[in-house]
């Protein structure tokens, strides 16, 4: 809700907050009153006392009352809007169907166990911090195709994979056809709690190039980071310089499943978490492919782990095509590092050109 | 045509016997086995033999099969010892190859347990990623040994059909299986962060898979598994179980492996330990490429029809 203007009368202002106000609550209280006190299973709950039963039936409206009244009062006080109730009705929406979403019987998933309707439930969130937190500047979305099988393939930094989901939301937001697409993410993330089904349910899989391939030939965007945990576990001397592409795997991929490679570039990511130093025996010891030391991690604990709120851009290049060649051509290694050489010399060009773009850091 | 089976009177065996005793193209029907079947059968020849004795060779050759159907292969008994099992596996196979040689064609059964969970392995197991990584444990370890010594003698008699069927987790009502039996579980104990995709066969995909390698003509090693997958919260949801976490998290499968038997009495072989946090799924395409055939039902198709109606009620 865009903030009143000064001029406007006080009357007016509250007027409208309060049909505001009216709507959400009955929307509320119909989302209560259709919700039968069942759990999970479909059997009837344990009866609590009525009294408890009614209130915390009706915590939720209370609560939302309560906030009302205060988004009002502070309203009238200041004369400006120091809760924006949309926001908070979008917070709303987003937990019910959260709730709505864990009830769920026999949801489909496909054969990676990707379900489509979670990870566009969870859009909500990653669209926020795209527009509100790093602000990000995508340029080129118009260069991934709208329908057809393509690779997309990017720069990797930032200590967790925050780049990846960048440009899952950008797809989302800049592009006229939205799609999904599937990053491939490095086996060692599969093996760790909560990642495991996470990255598995939100549409990721394992950097497998049977994987890369049986995707592609449904024709699905696939997003790689060649760079892997180089990139991510990079320290902060050696931000926005592309480690090796490893062996150029992913070229033999696109050529056999003759998919147009999409360079990408992204700008931003090496600022969300320093890294000064790697402890590399503790990360040994957890399993995990490097334990980063930043100005907040471990410092302050949890706290630290809340990524810095650079600004970012995001460029999608024009795509490199690989249907020049026979599919039998990718056993030729000079050929596939050639290509993977251009793909990187792309993608390092479009870091320095966004970098030189970008006015500071975190502006 | 005459077809022989061994590990009659298990799982599979009573039905596919049952099955091939009413085709008209097969003569005579053989069945193997310690213990006898427990169904009635009309022209079953059954015989008590011990595949592990040089004895059960003898017989085989006498008998005469134009077609051997071994479905003595064990993964998924753990009442039996390990030791027992291997001994099933590895000596009862090479008794079974060695009255093999005058035979048409050979059917094994083996299973997806050869596969390795090893987390490097693509989310789709294909046929070919079979001897890759690192056994799972002792049943992994036995299928192997025996589908090695299977394809050796594949390779030397090359007139004699070999199929090596890779059946999935099959999941039903008919027979006994590790699964349903983890799905009875008052509370099945689950790896708290992890939801793993699950395959599941239907008894009569898995019996017609057999009953089609005995007698079609393709050959080679061959995954059977139906399309789709289910995360084990929705089987469990299904089922009408809610998963207990308190498996740990990190730590590896020995560890799980003790913490279950802790929890629940039971004991479950490593492979299925590894399940309930790695998952699995395997590519059913070669089956149906060679023979046109692939289980239609989809492992939520299995997972509804073994769930309703509820088979195991809640006491109370």
């Amino acid at each position: 809700m865009a903030a009143p203007a000064p001029t406007r009368p006080r009357a007016t202002v509250e007027r409208a907050a309060r049909t505001d106000l009216d709507g959400l609550y009955r929307d509320v209280a119909l989302e209560i009153r259709t919700r039968a006190p069942r759990d999970r299973n479909g059997h009837r709950r344990v009866a609590l006392p009525r009294a408890v039963r009614r209130l915390r039936k009706q915590a939720p409206l209370l609560a939302l009352e309560g906030v009302g009244r205060l988004s009002v009062a502070l309203r009238r006080l200041t004369g400006r809007d120091v809760i924006d109730l949309n926001a908070m009705m979008a917070v709303v929406q987003f937990l019910y169907q959260q709730v709505e979403l864990s009830k769920r019987d026999l949801y489909e998933v496909d054969e990676f166990g990707f379900d489509r309707e979670y990870a566009e439930s969870l859009l909500p969130v990653f669209r926020w911090i795209y527009h509100n937190y790093w602000r990000v500047e995508t340029t080129g979305a118009a260069n991934v195709p709208g329908e057809g099988r393509a690779l997309l393939v990017s720069n990797h930094a930032g200590v967790l994979p925050w780049d990846g989901a960048m440009i899952k939301t950008a797809l989302f937001e800049e592009h006229l056809t939205p799609r999904h697409a599937r990053a491939l993410v490095a086996s060692v993330f599969f093996g760790l709690p909560v990642l495991s089904w996470f990255l598995r349910r939100t549409g990721q899989t394992v950097g497998h190039p049977a994987d890369a391939q049986r995707l592609l030939g449904r024709d699905e965007l696939v997003l790689v980071f060649p760079e892997g945990v180089k990139g991510t576990g990079k320290g902060w001397q050696n931000r926005y310089r592309l480690q090796r592409f490893g062996r150029g795997g992913y070229v033999e991929t696109a050529i056999r499943a003759r998919a147009p490679i999409i360079p990408i570039s992204v700008v931003g990511s090496e600022e969300i978490y320093p890294m000064i130093a790697n402890l590399e025996p503790l990360a040994k010891a957890v399993g995990f492919p490097y334990f980063p030391i930043t100005p907040f991690f471990p410092l302050l604990g949890p706290l630290g782990a809340i990524p810095l709120p650079s600004k970012w851009r995001i460029q999608f290049h024009e795509p490199v095509r690989t249907d020049l060649w026979d599919p039998a051509d990718a056993a030729d290694q000079r050929l596939v590092m050639s290509i993977s050489d251009h793909v990187q010399e792309i993608i390092q060009a479009g870091i320095l050109e966004n970098l030189k773009l970008r006015k500071g850091v975190f502006v | 045509m005459r077809v022989l089976i061994t590990g009659v009177s298990r799982d599979l065996g009573p039905d596919l016997a049952r099955r091939l005793e009413r085709r008209d193209d097969v003569r005579a029907v053989f069945g193997l086995d310690v213990v006898p079947p427990r169904l009635r059968f009309r022209r079953l020849q059954f015989f008590r033999a011990d595949l592990r004795q040089p004895s059960s060779s003898e017989l085989i050759k006498e008998l005469d099969p134009d077609v051997i159907v071994h479905l003595a292969t064990q993964v998924t008994a753990t009442a039996a010892t390990p030791r027992q099992a291997h001994e099933t596996n590895a000596i009862g196979t090479m008794n079974v190859l060695a009255a093999s040689q005058h035979a048409r064609r050979l059917v094994v059964r083996s299973s997806t347990a050869v596969y390795s969970s090893g987390l490097e392995l693509p989310s789709l197991l294909t046929e070919e990623d079979g001897r890759r990584g690192a056994p799972g444990g002792a049943a992994s370890r036995d299928l192997r040994e025996v589908e090695l010594t299977v394809r050796e003698f594949a390779t030397v008699n090359d007139k004699v059909s070999v199929v090596i069927l890779r059946l999935g987790q099959v999941l039903g009502r008919r027979w006994r299986s590790l699964l349903a039996e983890y799905l009875t579980l008052e509370a099945p104990p689950t790896v708290p962060g992890f939801d793993p995709r699950l395959q599941l066969l239907s008894e009569e995909a898995a019996l017609e898979a057999v009953e089609r390698a005995a007698l079609g003509s393709h050959a080679g090693v061959f995954n059977v598994a139906g399309p789709g997958v289910l995360l084990l919260s929705q089987l469990l949801r299904l089922a009408g179980r809610r998963g207990r976490p308190i498996l740990p998290p990190v730590g590896g499968t020995w560890i799980r492996r003790q913490a279950y038997r802790a929890a629940t009495g039971h004991d479950l072989p490593d492979h299925l330990i590894q399940l309930l946090s790695d998952g699995q799924a395997i590519d059913g395409r070669r089956l149906e490429e060679a023979s046109g055939w692939r289980p239609r039902e989809s492992t939520a198709d299995v997972a509804v029809k073994f769930a309703t109606p509820p088979v195991f009620q809640k006491a109370g």
